[in-house]
């Protein structure tokens, strides 16, 4: 019998089938927000469940002056305070630390590089990563494109030799409009092959995300439901009780039209809506994505106010505390007219899901913090029970709870107990935390993790980010001809009144959650 | 390897008259733990029936503390079969909680436990069982394949847990095990708690070849040494290295052609990967770990034309390290957690999963064809001393 090798052969049947190969993880950006909160600690997390490889390095590469030494101490400062529960002295923190480097970009761009090329050279061998490194760019959007074309120019983007694989994780937002996501593409592109870029959007690395794609795949029940015939309308909530925290300077240039809409709330509209792919390969998936993308029916400028509704947080009080308006909040416009909240409604133009309206919100300083699928069903043809029962049954609703409470909820009708025919929805929970008693990791984990095994499935692909922007850029384009205004609501609403009015047209309402 | 940490919290039970009343005083049960529980909320979620099989009152009373320790994480119905236990109440019910992760809500299973007196235990356990949520049998000590009420209980179970670890019993337990995953044409899954101790191993030594370059290793292997805790070779290996160095050479194609064994050089497997010669040893060494456990594999063989060598050693009670001899790629010398597990965190891991172990049993199927050979060779020199 001859081996194959491809894979490890002795990994089939253990708990993880796969493993990292041996590899360099530079971070750009390696002393800001997002590397500290986010990125080490969950790479610490990692390096505790034993998960990275054995030939492994983090590079940290940034302006500041710093040695490796004082580097470290400054990710010891920040993975204490991003939970107490990891521990920052003892053996897991020193092999951890051991692991970490730092590299000055200075004043020098060019010279900055050279040293970080140097570095990894001298690492490579050293801790046998045998030229595989990724390049993670957690540094401002504006200067993705020249960080690209920098690792391109100094021969960072390929392996030399043809044996490692050289990969670049980007963060969104990924473009501001449709021109400038097509432009960075380009830009990447010509540095990096489409297979190297990992476009991350971390709603794809929740584990509630990608159980849509279990409840929708491994049960027999639920997809035979999912179409045009039998479900009524979709609803997508995406709530958020905070306001923009920090965010001031970013968010007034965005707005959550950019922010959630074209990336988390479009990639779960397809993740509801795909066909199923015909294997879970990267491509499979990403490919029937697109396809739905790609069906969303286009917004004309003159239709954008009808199936759209912009609002902006007022001052007011929050669970009995003073919240800011939104023009208050720092680094924000005075007279911003930036939206925090929107309402859409979207259509899916092909054969399952023709004539289906996809509602979505999302917002800041709402009711509450909620992330939830609600797909209502139409109701029965008729009503065997009497026309007076008529009002007592309510349509079922399938609820897919993305966060905080994970789980699953139907709603069906019941007989009341009784000699008479009464009838009362109910609800059944399947909450994930009673269920299975653990906690799910950290999505970024989840997604450094995929990035570092080579596997895209959960990451945008060039056409069908550039497709989610086809998508929204009507929207802007409509608002902006329309000069449409944001309409005021208050801090721990739903949202303005205009939104319960877009729904309300057809003869709905959102649901309370 | 997974841990399940979790330590319940409260546990509160009663011996039952009647065993028809069961549900009520469960639900009694309930209502007191959700007062004890306070500001915490309680809620029961089923996922599971976990129905033990244990022969005698001492390893039932050893399976209560393990299933005490794993329901509040893998929350469901427990029924506990005392096989021998002689009592005037046929059975006794507990309410097992634990708090979860997040902390903000109480989980709690329930232990039935059935005192049989010798008598059949189906016709007792079947009714029991929560429809609709699998059931995991857990045969707790030697394996009864032969008795028909035990097969009866095995034909409405999903899963089967055994455990292959009984000392100085490696060739029946092995065998037994093989007999019950064939029953009804393998339908269910098994789960050795033994096969399960050595993930670790597993996981450690496969670590050695997850880079791509190193792996052209393991289409060489000319030498593998596995040493264990344990006395002597004077008869069968224990079924940890057993299993260990079954699953090495089932994974890596090798196949056994010849086992000899002596006092001094423990268990030698002759085989072959392709056509090449291979050697398997399997030492037992005094040691103070539990008899049985892995003390250090050794791996040889040659690739881009050289030789290397890949050690995973037990440099403590709890911890494995890594390491090679250093030729075109040199890995960081690697130090793993790998702590003596106990049988309740070893039965969690058990009941997580629902997938069928087909690695596991294919490395059983090349261990019994050792212990065959084994035979063959203690028969021949029998033959030749008479």
């Amino acid at each position: 019998m001859s081996l194959s090798l491809d894979v490890n052969p002795l990994r089939e049947g253990l708990t993880r089938e796969r493993a990292v190969d041996p590899c360099i993880f530079v971070i750009f950006g390696g002393t800001g927000d997002l590397a500290h909160r986010k990125l080490l600690p969950a790479l610490y997390r990692l390096h505790r469940s034993d998960l990275l490889p054995r030939g492994f390095a983090i590079v940290s590469y940034a302006n500041e002056s710093l040695t490796d030494e004082s580097y470290r101490e400054t990710v010891r400062g920040s993975i204490a305070a991003a939970g107490s529960y990891l521990p920052t002295t003892g053996s897991d923190w020193d092999t951890f630390a051991e692991h970490i480097y730092f590299v000055s970009r200075g004043e020098n761009n060019n010279s900055g590089l050279l040293d970080l090329k140097n570095r990894l050279a001298e690492l490579d061998p050293r801790i046998g990563t045998e030229g595989n490194y990724l390049f993670y760019f957690a540094i401002p959007p504006a200067a993705f494109a020249s960080a690209a074309r920098d690792l391109g120019y100094v021969g960072l983007a390929k392996d030399q030799s043809g044996h490692g694989w050289r990969r670049l994780v980007v963060e969104k937002p990924f473009g501001t409009d449709l021109e400038s996501a097509r432009e960075l593409n380009r830009v990447l592109l010509s540095s990096f092959s489409e297979d190297q870029i990992y476009r991350i959007d971390h709603y794809l690395g929740k584990e509630t995300v990608q159980n849509i794609l279990v409840f929708r795949f491994a049960n027999e029940f639920v997809e035979p439901l999912l179409n045009a015939r039998y479900v009524d309308s979709v609803q997508i909530t995406v709530a958020e009780s905070i306001g923009i925290e920090s965010r001031g300077a970013f968010y007034d240039r965005t707005g959550a039209l950019r922010d959630i809409v074209q990336n988390h709330v479009l990639q779960i509209l397809s993740l509801v809506c795909m066909e199923p792919p015909v294997s879970l390969d990267a491509d499979a998936v990403r490919d029937e994505k697109m396809k739905v993308f790609a069906g969303i029916r286009k917004m004309e400028p003159h239709q954008v106010e009808d199936y759209t509704v912009r609002g902006q947080y007022t001052g007011g009080m929050l669970l009995g505390e003073k919240a800011r308006s939104y023009r208050e909040e720092r680094d924000v416009d005075p007279d911003s007219t930036t939206e925090t909240f929107i309402a859409a409604k979207f259509y899916v133009d092909n054969w399952r899901w023709a004539g289906v309206p996809f509602y979505v919100r999302t917002g800041k300083r709402l009711a509450k913090r909620v992330t939830e699928i609600g797909i209502q069903l139409k109701t029965v043809p008729k009503i065997l029970f009497g026309e007076s029962h008529r009002d007592e049954i309510t349509p079922n609703v399938i609820a897919l709870n993305i966060q905080p409470d994970e789980g699953i909820s139907m709603i069906f009708q019941a007989k009341v107990p009784g000699l008479d025919y009464r009838i009362q929805p109910v609800k059944m929970d399947f909450a994930y935390e009673s269920a299975f008693g653990e906690s799910a990791p950290d999505a970024y984990e989840r997604l450094l993790m995929d990035a570092m095994l080579g596997d895209a499935g959960l990451f945008s692909r060039a056409d069908s980010l550039e497709a989610t922007w086809e998508v929204v850029q009507p929207i802007l384009d409509g608002w902006r001809i329309k000069n449409t205004s944001a309409y005021p609501y208050l801090p721990g609403s739903w949202g303005p009144r205009e939104s319960s009015d877009l729904i309300r047209r057809d003869g709905r309402g959102w649901r309370r959650l | 390897m997974n841990e399940h940490k979790k330590t319940y919290e409260t546990a509160v039970s009663e011996s039952v008259k009647n065993l028809s009343s069961l549900d009520s005083r469960l639900t009694a049960l309930y209502t007191q733990a959700i007062e004890q529980g306070g500001a915490v909320p309680t809620s029961k979620a089923v996922m599971l029936n976990l129905v033990i099989y244990a022969a005698n009152t001492e390893l039932a009373d050893r399976a209560f503390e393990n299933a005490s320790q794993i329901l509040s994480h893998l929350t469901g119905r427990t029924i506990l079969v005392d096989l021998a236990a002689k009592k005037t109440q046929p059975a006794s019910v507990s309410l097992i909680c634990g708090i979860s992760e997040r902390g903000d809500k109480r989980l709690c299973g329930e232990v039935i436990r059935l005192y049989a007196d010798g008598g059949p235990v189906s016709g007792m356990t079947l009714p029991l069982l929560i429809p609709n949520v699998p059931v995991y049998l857990w045969v707790y000590g030697e394996i009864h394949s032969e008795d028909a009420d035990f097969i009866d209980l095995l034909r409405v179970a999903d899963h089967v847990v055994v455990d292959s670890r009984i000392s100085g019993k490696t060739a029946p337990n092995l065998r037994a095990i093989d007999r019950l995953s064939k029953i009804d044409e393998g339908r269910r899954s098994l789960r050795d708690l033994g096969w399960i101790s050595i993930q670790d191993w597993r996981e450690a030594t496969a670590q050695h070849f997850d880079a791509p370059s190193l792996r052209r290793c393991l289409e060489q292997i000319a030498e593998v040494t596995v040493r264990y805790s344990g006395s002597d070779a004077s008869s069968v290996p224990e079924s940890a290295p057993l299993l260990f160095a079954s699953w090495l050479m089932e994974r890596l194609g090798i196949a056994p052609t010849e086992v000899f064994h002596s006092r001094d050089e423990g268990y030698r497997i002759s085989a072959r990967q392709d056509d090449r010669p291979v050697v398997v040893r399997l030492f037992p060494e005094p040691s103070k770990l539990r008899t049985g456990r892995l003390l250090s594999v050794t791996m040889n063989c040659g690739y881009n034309g050289k030789a290397g060598t890949f050690t995973t050693e037990a440099v403590s009670d709890t911890q494995l390290s890594l390491t090679e001899d250093c030729r075109d790629i040199c890995l960081p010398k690697k130090v793993i957690e790998a702590p003596d597990i106990a049988d309740a965190q070893l039965a969690a891991i058990a009941l997580s999963s629902y997938r069928k172990d087909r690695v596991f049993m294919k490395s059983i199927g090349l261990a019994l064809q050792i212990l065959r050979q084994l035979e063959l060779a203690d028969e021949k020199s029998t033959r030749f001393r008479l």
